[in-house]
């Protein structure tokens, strides 16, 4: 009966959405065509895997970096821990858009790193690193103090007790902040199109400059977007089940 | 068990919680630490078992200095908390297990049949793959209890392993407890439970105002030679009463 009633509202929903979106094109009165950009799809598919590939590249060093800022700020090294704050505080503290300028324009030039691509891995990892190791932070802190005190008083080592004791319990609480974090980061991939990198953003806005179809190309631009969110933010959830289960 | 002190001190920032306890105790098997709440018996337990620091002087248990040993003492000693501290993301059998695996380096099958036969001893076995928090607190504290006993360790240190249960399920830890002393287990218990120490211990360490007043065989609960203790005892048993 329950697993009923939870179609019943998913079918609400849905149609919910669906007549707001017919009334909004319905008061838009914008009569579209697809045909000049679909035209291009192949450019537009090309642009929409450079972002996917960028956003998992970065994310995945995005989580190295982090856990590295994490332990950094934690060290007993008194300098370690002023660098890694610093480093977030200037992340928290710039625009992206400001960042993608200045480390590709200035930081980029300095250190020689002229493949757009690789900049454009460096400038997210850098902007992401810093939240995640937050986020980090705060599901080590969450981790009540008896699991430290035990661990150590049965003699775990450090790593033994971060590998078999903090992490397996982190790992749950910081999926929910890390799927907010991850969307970010694939929206944020956009701003890259001010340094010129051939993501999704740029293609479309290049395939627009040739169809003059923009209203259509922003609507690809949505739910190419969408297509990479949902299923992010569904996988996550299907982990943090699986994760209630063995837990 | 061989237990010595040397002017041992503790300080949390400016406050002084223990100060200069000295004490040696050679050919005892069950200590049981008393005194008022705040007076630093805790604090000296944790001490002993090498997981807070030590301000100034020495501690050495069963010959093992606590500063220069730590990693040694803590294969050596069993630690039952106030709260059970049974690791939340593990079953029952794997709360045991994985410290026998990973730190005593006894393999997978061994470690299973030694938690096993432990748990089945304590009465625990049909709860094997529940997790901490499936368990009620005695039962907790009792796994507990077999998670520091698994480790087969020298010396077990109970830090007030009832005060948070109720009484019932205090009597169901203590029950638990008493069946080490059957077994000739050596263990310091600090406790409130003031008629369970008389019963169980066979050296008593009465700690007021972090300062060791007295320290004897059991006899001292009912002959006690200082102030400190009559005026503690006296509260403890008009309250009973």
């Amino acid at each position: 009966m329950k697993f009923k009633s939870k179609y019943i509202h998913v079918g609400i929903t849905i149609l919910f959405y669906l007549l707001l979106l017919l009334f909004i094109n319905y008061r838009f009165g914008y009569s579209y065509n697809w045909t000049s950009t679909s035209r291009y799809y192949p450019v537009i598919i090309k642009g929409w895997t450079q972002t996917l590939l960028l956003t998992f590249v970065s994310l995945f060093f995005s989580l190295i970096i982090g856990l590295i800022l994490f332990f950094m700020k934690k060290s007993s090294i008194t300098c370690l821990k002023y660098i890694s704050k610093v480093f977030n505080e200037l992340m928290f503290g710039t625009p992206l858009l400001v960042l993608v300028v200045i480390l590709y324009y200035i930081v980029g030039n300095a250190f020689n790193v002229n493949n757009k691509f690789v900049s454009a891995v460096i400038i997210l990892t850098s902007y992401n690193s810093a939240y995640i190791s937050e986020i980090y932070r705060g599901g080590i802190e969450a981790i009540p103090d008896g699991q430290w005190k035990a661990a150590k008083v049965f003699g775990f080592n450090e790593f033994q007790t971060y590998r078999y004791i903090i992490i397996p319990q982190v790992i749950k609480s910081i999926l929910p902040p890390l799927t907010g974090q991850l969307a970010l980061l694939v929206k944020s991939t956009a701003l890259l199109s001010y340094m010129a990198v051939n993501e999704f953003f740029n293609t479309i806005m290049g395939v627009n400059a040739n169809t003059f179809a923009y209203i259509e190309g922003y609507v690809v631009l949505a739910i190419g977007y969408l297509i990479i969110t949902i299923p992010i933010s569904l996988a996550i959830k299907y982990m943090e089940r699986k994760l209630q289960v063995v837990q | 068990m061989i237990l010595k002190l040397e002017n041992v001190k503790k300080k949390f920032g400016n406050q002084l919680v223990l100060d200069n306890i000295n004490l040696s105790i050679e050919d005892h098997h069950i200590i049981g630490m008393i005194g008022p709440s705040g007076g630093g018996k805790s604090t000296l337990l944790r001490m002993i078992a090498g997981f807070e620091s030590i301000t100034e002087g020495d501690i050495s248990l069963n010959t093992i200095d606590v500063k220069e040993n730590e990693e040694l003492l803590h294969k050596k000693c069993g630690f039952v908390f106030q709260s059970h501290n049974l690791f939340l993301h593990l079953n029952v059998l794997d709360n045991i297990t994985i410290i026998l695996e990973k730190v005593h380096k006894i393999k997978k099958d061994e470690a299973i049949k030694t938690a096993r036969l432990l748990l089945k001893q304590f009465g625990l076995i049909e709860h094997i793959e529940k997790k901490p928090d499936q368990l009620s607190g005695g039962q907790s504290q009792r796994v507990a209890l077999v998670r520091a006993l698994a480790i087969n360790p020298d010396v077990l240190l109970f830090d007030e392993p009832t005060s948070s249960l109720d009484p019932v399920l205090t009597y169901e830890v203590l029950d638990a407890i008493i069946k080490l002393k059957d077994e000739k287990k050596d263990f310091i218990i600090v406790t409130h439970e003031i008629g369970f120490v008389k019963q169980v211990a066979d050296y008593i360490v009465f700690i007021h105002e972090g300062r060791l007043v007295e320290h004897g065989d059991v006899s001292i609960i009912d002959a006690p030679k200082t102030k400190e203790l009559k005026n503690f005892l006296s509260k403890v048993f008009s309250w009973r009463h």
